[in-house]
């Protein structure tokens, strides 16, 4: 494509226009802040590749999980222990290899003692909710092999080949690491098999019988979501230095999912967006609003639990197009994928 | 010399653990009968439970100290939190009757602004709340507080009435037509909507009981509601969604399985809920319909 | 009977749902290329029959055989990877999705491994036949708009077509006309037989409109009770005193 036609592109298109903006803004943020700062906004980046995960598995699959926090702290522990205990393990691999084939297997033992007896909806909430809450406690428990209810602290940043890795460029590695991840699940989302998700979430017997294996369907993408999960934990160990129970329990689980509900659920930039969008706000709040703080950001998460999915990305797009900005009409939009022949960027 | 003081301890700490178990699954029992009405039956998963237990005991709490009885607590709470309830059925409930996981999301929604709220109110320190009854009576071994004997004689009183009020009452027949079939029970000239508000109220105000008798035994606190909603939500479903005999079995078998694993692993409190929390999973996987499941629903 | 044309067979099919007695010992046979039509009076078992088929429901007694192969205890998805495709009695297309959208999850379901599937990203190739059945249901012109704001015989034309998309060996109609006035009866008459025409799909009609069976089928089997009561031409079962009696008399 010209770069007269890519810029036509994004004119048309005011989220991929968007997009790109977000992306501008999370390169230039080691730029304006300082270190310690860096360093916190790149932990903002691994909770939003976990808001990411949810998001493929509630958003889109519509398998709404209370508890997916246990994979993320369950790759936090695990990068934890190896680094601090078993050094000789090249660090990459710990947190891009073990990590995520750990909780995958995780992912794949919970999802096949659910799915198996068809237990969804929300049932299925309800159990990964006791789920997490078993996770916490067990980690609160193990005193010496995990730290109990103290962590484990002083985990050593991310070495690659002896050299440590500093915390701006660390911030770019772990900035990378979410637009990949991003990047793949856009793939599958919009393939034919995100399709398949779709006809789950919206029907999933009738999806069935149109010849979806839709267990394997959903065992795939859990698995999937908590592999990258348990990268986000992984990196989480490394840049914070200090893991800990809460990491795996009910609380941060339900509040990733507050954050993909306010950001536009089924969206997966609405997830990052939100993500990234309420740490920061949560953080520049003082002591003393917190309480305030969370029932407006629990009014406005009603809100659109009652009103509708599409959340703040949501909100953006019917501004766009309020504004005059790109031709963002179904029809025109399914024109011109028709005349494409693209496949579906469906808008949810 | 330790095998002879065991041998002495041994009786006086099972009487102990039978009536703490027995104060704990009565509260509990009370919390999950009011989820077999909200949940159970009417099929709202409200998770914001836990926190009308929890305003249970914050109104005993205010109540007491503002300088009144006690006694003035127990019997203002249930109304208090009902009218939450209320409120929260004719607010929120009722535009989500048909959205399952809808509801799930915004009644946590408001769970959190009741949590907040109460941190905003009273604070993050540990309350605590004294019974309206004084005195130790010496019972199975030990000796203990009147006050734990009326904890189990109200929840057995309660539950009965409960039991009766849906079984053989005009009221509660209706109300349990109204669940059943909509429709027919409006053709018949039943008031639905008055209905759904006053069963939802009627659970929330059970919670709430449960919270304000149970008060004086726990530390109150802003947050003690998450377990009081798992072990309810539990209770509901491994003992039979939808069936008053089912909640109290669930509720007495995760009591005692708490209180079992507890004193074998007295060191391990945590893993001794989390066994608990693994046990109804098992159960729940196995036996979708709960332990007593009504016949022939497929 | 069984000859190398039959296409589908059950043998003392049996279905209980605790003391009740849904489908009780059939035996029945689907030749290749036939438009079977189910009829009798409501709670005779022809839904349940039907789901049987499908996979929806597990017999308690009996077995079903597909081109031979045996598949009473096969998994629903599996049975429509085998081409045992259904249209349901309550219409289920996908409100919130486009026609178009809808016709493309229907179409890869069958035809796909996991693995294909999230290989393929260009739907083009199927667009041609897609556009092709939906011209059929006329429905063509509103290919963009949301399933859910389709009337209610609309809604099941597309998801008949959509049934159909994916080259169903045997396609479970399951009251192709409930609701219908008698202008879209008609439409979907012609839509059947158009479908009939261009692909020659076997079908299974579960139906309560008479009128509309007979001009769809002539080879009908009434259900009483979950027993078959009589077979044959439409004129065999008009005739016949004991259909009369339990299911004619109340049209």
């Amino acid at each position: 494509m010209s770069a007269a036609a890519k810029l036509a592109r994004v004119r048309k298109s005011p989220r991929l226009a968007g997009k790109l903006a977000g992306l501008a803004v999370l390169l230039v943020v080691p730029l304006i802040l300082s270190s310690s700062d860096v360093a916190t906004w790149s932990v903002y980046l691994t909770f939003a590749i976990l808001a990411l995960a949810i998001d493929l598995v509630w958003g889109y699959t519509g398998l709404l999980t209370l508890g997916h926090a246990a994979f993320f702290g369950a790759g936090a522990y695990l990068a934890a222990k190896m680094l601090i205990e078993v050094p000789a393990v090249p660090d990459p691999v710990v947190v891009f290899v073990l990590a995520p084939v750990f909780c995958a297997v995780l992912a794949l033992a919970i999802g096949w003692f659910l799915f198996s007896a068809n237990v969804s909806g929300p049932y299925f909430a309800i159990t990964t909710l006791i789920v997490a809450i078993v996770f916490e406690s067990i980690a609160g428990e193990f005193v010496s092999f995990l730290g109990g209810f103290n962590g484990l602290y002083n985990i050593p940043s991310l070495e690659v080949v002896g050299i440590g890795i500093e915390t701006i460029p660390m911030y770019y590695v772990t900035l990378a690491v979410l637009l990949g991840l991003f990047l793949l699940s856009r793939w599958i989302v919009d393939s034919a098999f995100g399709r398949a998700l779709r006809g789950i979430r919206q029907d999933m017997e009738r999806t069935a019988m149109f010849g979806y294996n839709t267990e394997w369907a959903r065992l795939f993408v859990f698995t999937l979501s908590g592999a990258m999960a348990g990268i986000a934990g992984g990196m989480y160990a490394t840049i914070n230095n200090f893991v800990s129970p809460p990491l795996l329990g009910f609380v941060l689980s339900t509040q990733v999912v507050i954050w993909i509900a306010v950001g536009g659920r089924g969206t997966l930039v609405g997830a990052v967006l939100g993500a990234i969008l309420i740490q920061y706000l949560n953080s520049t709040l003082s002591d003393l609003f917190v309480n305030s703080w969370n029932i407006l950001l629990a009014v406005v998460f009603i809100a659109f639990v009652l009103i509708g999915p599409r959340g703040l990305v949501g909100l953006l797009e019917d501004l766009a197009e309020r504004l005059g900005l790109g031709e963002e009409s179904t029809a025109a939009v399914a024109a011109s994928a028709d005349a494409e022949g693209g496949g579906g960027d469906q808008y949810e | 010399m330790v095998p002879i003081e065991l041998s002495m301890l041994v009786p006086l700490q099972v009487g102990q653990r039978v009536l703490v178990a027995a104060t704990s699954i009565s509260a509990l029992v009370l919390a999950a009968a009011g989820l077999t009405i909200i949940f159970g039956l009417m099929g709202v998963i409200n998770l914001a439970h836990g926190t009308f237990v929890m305003l249970g005991a914050y109104t005993g709490f205010m109540i007491q100290n503002a300088g009144f009885s006690p006694w003035l607590g127990i019997i203002a709470a249930p109304f208090v939190v009902g009218a939450i309830g209320l409120v929260l059925e004719i607010s929120l409930v009722k535009r989500l009757y048909e959205r399952p996981l809808d509801t799930l999301l915004a009644t946590w929604g408001v769970a959190i602004i009741l949590r907040e709220g109460v941190k905003l109110v009273f604070g993050t320190s540990q309350k605590s709340v004294s019974a309206p009854i004084e005195g130790s009576i010496s019972l199975l071994g030990t000796q203990a507080p009147v006050y734990w004997l009326f904890i189990i004689g109200i929840s057995a009183s309660v539950m009965t009435a409960v039991i009766l009020l849906f079984k053989y009452t005009d009221v509660g027949i209706m109300a349990l037509a109204v669940i059943e079939n909509r429709e027919m029970a409006s053709a018949l000239g039943i008031d639905t909507t008055l209905s759904d508000r006053l069963t939802f109220a009627f659970g929330s105000a059970l919670a709430g009981l449960a919270g304000v008798i149970i008060a004086p035994r726990l530390s109150v606190n802003a947050e003690m509601g998450l377990s009081w909603l798992a072990n309810s939500f539990l209770a509901v479903i491994v003992g039979g969604v939808g069936t008053f005999v089912g909640t109290i079995a669930g509720g007495v078998l995760l009591g005692g399985l708490d209180n079992i694993f507890r004193s074998v692993l007295p060191d391990l409190t945590a893993v001794a809920q989390a066994l608990v929390l693994v046990v109804a999973l098992v159960i729940i996987r196995y036996r979708p319909n709960g332990l007593i499941a009504p016949g022939g629903r497929e | 009977m069984s000859s190398a044309d039959t296409i589908l067979e059950t043998q003392g099919l049996t279905k209980e749902f605790g003391n009740l007695v849904a489908v009780d010992d059939v035996d029945f046979t689907i030749e290749r290329g036939s438009t079977v039509g189910l009829i009798g009076p409501n709670g005779a078992g022809k839904t349940t029959f039907q789901s049987l088929l499908s996979g929806e429901h597990a017999a308690t007694e009996g077995s079903i055989l597909f081109e031979g192969d045996e598949i009473t205890g096969t998994d629903p998805y599996r049975r429509a990877r085998m081409g045992i495709i259904k249209k349901f009695q309550v219409t289920r297309v996908y409100g919130s999705e486009s026609i178009l959208e809808n016709m493309r999850m229907a179409m890869h379901g069958r035809l796909s491994s996991t693995a294909e599937l999230l290989r393929s990203h260009d739907d083009s190739a199927l667009d041609d036949r897609i556009h092709e059945l939906l011209d059929v249901a006329n429905l063509r012109h509103k290919k963009h708009e949301n399933a859910e704001n389709l009337s209610h015989g609309e809604q099941q034309w597309l998801e008949i077509v959509m049934a159909v998309s994916t080259d169903p060996k045997l396609l479970l109609l399951d009251e192709p006309t409930s609701g219908m006035g008698p202008q879209e009866t008609n439409e979907t008459v012609d839509l059947l037989r158009t479908i009939k025409e261009e692909t020659e799909t076997t079908m299974l009609v579960v139906e309560h409109d008479m009128d509309f069976i007979q001009k769809v089928s002539n080879n009908l089997t009434v259900l009483h009770h979950g027993e078959i009561l009589a077979q044959g031409t439409v004129e065999d079962i008009q005739n016949n005193d004991k259909v009369q009696e339990v299911y004619l008399g109340r049209e």
